[in-house]
């Protein structure tokens, strides 16, 4: 099956720019994953078996994306993320200290426990977006977890 | 409150920004490139210097030429030099790094590939970029050099036509030196490009 564009954009945009914001911690890079992302949308002649499967692409393939950002040397004027943090209005106070928190992880936790918390996605559903191991997966939530509730306490349950 | 719930809350506050709309018009229409410029000394990549040359360099793998930059101010001699992944950097006449970046282009079929020297060659030979030098805003296009600083004295936009030769270029310049271009019309802040 094959959705319009313009149907994915109004349903996803958000999303994908939360995941790939989730990796690259910075609006602008954001921006151009999801452009990118739903560019690559329409350019591929893949099947998609359902409109879940065609989210969980999208956000592979701006996963993806985003971490190429990253592994190059390429350069812009970045407004800080404190900056941007600080120029956010959270619903409650401890809203972002917690996402500053999730946001100070290590960036493979950072998208681990962005599409477990975030997304809803399972364990096994993670696995196959990110293309590696239920057990990495496991390993990435559990260690993404220990640091948040050492760095927010309180305000952090032990759900493991 | 469950962690899910209040992760849900926190994040939800962060958004796209205001201006911010993807373009699926333009994306269907034609290739498109992306660059990124890393500037790491106040210099801007403009103008190809005339009888600029080529040579390969074999130790690296990539492709060397000559061009002028501004630097400080002033057009001076410096090497671009391209490798094969897309990525090039600028070195001053002492070797000295003074700037790079990289760039791939879309291919019609969604697929990325690095672009080529020819292609880095191009864009940095016809971009519009702005500088401060001692205090003052200038557009820097090819050799030309255009002193904005008294254009914003009642508002925060400038709107110029630069005409090279049979093309022209619309081009929106901020008070912040940030800049928009078009060859069909001059972007309005706010409406086609976001601004801080």
């Amino acid at each position: 099956m094959r959705l319009s564009a313009e149907y994915l954009v109004q349903q996803y945009q958000e999303n994908l720019y939360l995941a790939s914001f989730s990796i690259c911690r910075n609006q602008q890079d954001a921006e151009d994953v999801v452009q990118d992302t739903f560019l690559k949308y329409l350019h591929t002649s893949k099947d998609f078996e359902s409109e879940e499967h065609i989210k969980a692409w999208l956000i592979r393939v701006a996963v993806n994306k985003s971490k190429n950002i990253l592994t190059t040397f390429w350069y812009r004027k970045k407004e800080s993320l404190e900056d941007y943090m600080n120029s956010i209005s959270f619903e409650e106070p401890g809203d972002q200290a917690l996402a500053e928190a999730v946001l100070s992880l290590p960036k493979s936790y950072r998208i681990v426990i962005h599409l477990y918390y975030y997304e809803d996605y399972s364990v096994a559903e993670i696995s196959q977006i990110l293309a590696i191991s239920e057990s990495a997966v496991k390993n990435r939530l559990l260690r993404g977890r220990r640091l948040l509730q050492t760095k927010l306490k309180e305000d952090w349950t032990n759900d493991e | 409150m469950t962690n899910r719930e209040n992760y849900h809350r926190a994040f939800s506050a962060l958004h796209t920004s205001d201006g911010f709309k993807v373009d699926l018009e333009e994306t269907k229409m034609r290739q498109t490139f992306r660059f990124r410029n890393a500037v790491t000394a106040a210099c801007v990549i403009l103008a190809l210097a005339a009888g600029g040359t080529t040579a390969y360099a074999a130790n690296i793998g990539g492709i060397q030429r000559t061009i002028q930059v501004w630097l400080h101010g002033d057009q001076t001699d410096a090497v671009l030099t391209v490798d094969n992944g897309g990525s090039y950097t600028i070195t001053d006449e002492s070797g000295e790094n003074i700037g790079g970046g990289g760039g791939v282009a879309l291919e019609a079929d969604g697929t990325e590939r690095p672009l080529t020297a020819d292609e880095i060659y191009d864009h940095l030979t016809n971009e519009v970029t702005t500088d401060t030098i001692d205090g003052h805003l200038y557009l820097l296009y090819k050799d030309q050099k255009l002193d904005l600083s008294d254009k914003f004295s009642d508002k925060d936009a400038f709107y110029v036509t630069l005409q090279d030769d049979d093309k022209e270029l619309y081009v929106t310049v901020m008070k912040d030196g940030s800049l928009a271009s078009s060859p069909d019309r001059y972007m309005v802040p706010g409406v086609d490009f976001t601004t801080n």
